[in-house]
């Protein structure tokens, strides 16, 4: 369509132009809808990773509490040995000495192999420092691609699309009491 | 030699940690071994008994490691106390920061009894 008092060269460009425009408005708002997706993915990955360091606290607490009850009953045990010992020595009976001193021995070495159970399970102290790292790191990149989001919606008023809402559905879900979430309700109608 | 009726204080915000600590220091004699979960917690505990030995993670929340070693070094009725960091922080400058804020022992994780042991007979020789 040729446009009164342009020459045909101006109106190329326009309309070139115009193209390019409709083509950054396309990629805007497929960027938005693809940030409002991760926003929306990503809490669950934080939550993912939080229940990952409660289940592998729970299980070494778990095998904690099994090596405990294995090491009480050892020393329950090496009491008893300890007296049926001085027993045998009283009754100069130096074949069951000999075997009671074996099973000392026994349990001495049973007692440091379940030493080094329990310093192996400190492995979950490393590994949920590791993890929460990971998680803070989530963290962040949600919370700046929910900023990004949040400050296109201003500037695209009456826009409803899913990822504009997004955020704000999201922490009107999150919010606790009466207060917050009108405070959230607010701030959804206004960004309508 | 430390005393085995000796007052120990392990400090880590991991309580799967302060476990694993307190048997160890048990299989070595150390009965007497009480917990913190921050360094906020261990420095209001210090305050209130007299503990022969601190062993304290770094990455804490409220108050880490070090904070905890820099505030027991600043508190005069605190200083003289020994310090036994058990961190995974391998960073050189975070093992100079300790030095230089006072720490006596340096322990990384994840470790053994066997280290645990000869790091405080170190600390704590005869």
């Amino acid at each position: 369509m040729a446009i009164e008092g342009f020459s045909g060269g101006v109106v190329e460009k326009y309309a070139a132009l115009q193209r390019e425009l409709v083509l950054m408005v396309e990629y805007i708002n497929d960027t938005r809808k693809t940030l409002g997706g991760v926003t929306g993915k990503l809490p669950g990955a934080s939550d993912v990773l939080t229940g990952v360091t409660q289940a592998l606290e729970r299980a070494t607490h778990e095998i904690l509490g099994m090596v405990e009850k294995v090491m009480d009953l050892d020393a329950k045990s090496n009491e008893a040995v300890a007296r049926a010992r001085a027993a045998a020595e009283r009754a100069g009976d130096a074949d069951a000495v000999a075997a009671l001193d074996e099973a000392t021995a026994a349990s001495d070495e049973r007692m440091a192999v379940l030493t080094e159970i329990m310093t192996t399970l400190s492995f979950q102290d490393l590994t949920c420092q590791a993890i929460n790292r990971i998680g803070g790191t989530v963290l962040e990149v949600e919370n700046r691609v929910r900023a990004l989001v949040e400050r296109r919606a201003p500037g695209m008023a009456g826009d409803t699309s899913e990822s504009a809402a997004v955020p704000a559905l999201e922490r009107l879900k999150e919010a606790h009491n009466g207060q917050g979430k009108q405070g959230l309700v607010d701030e959804l109608l206004r960004g309508r | 030699m430390l005393d085995k009726n000796c007052r120990i204080l392990s400090v880590d915000d991991f309580s799967t940690m302060r476990r694993i600590v307190k048997n160890i220091l048990r299989q070595l004699g150390y009965t007497n071994v009480d917990e913190a979960e921050n360094g906020a917690a261990a420095l209001s505990t210090l305050k209130e008994k007299k503990y022969d030995l601190v062993i304290s993670d770094w990455n804490m929340p409220v108050m880490t490691g070090i904070e905890l070693l820099k505030s027991v070094r600043a508190d005069p009725g605190l200083k003289a106390t020994p310090f036994l960091m058990v961190t995974a922080e391998a960073e050189k400058s975070q093992v100079v920061e300790a030095i230089e804020a006072g720490v006596n022992s340096y322990i990384l994780k994840p470790f053994t009894a066997k280290l645990l042991e000869e790091k405080l007979q170190a600390m704590f020789p005869g």
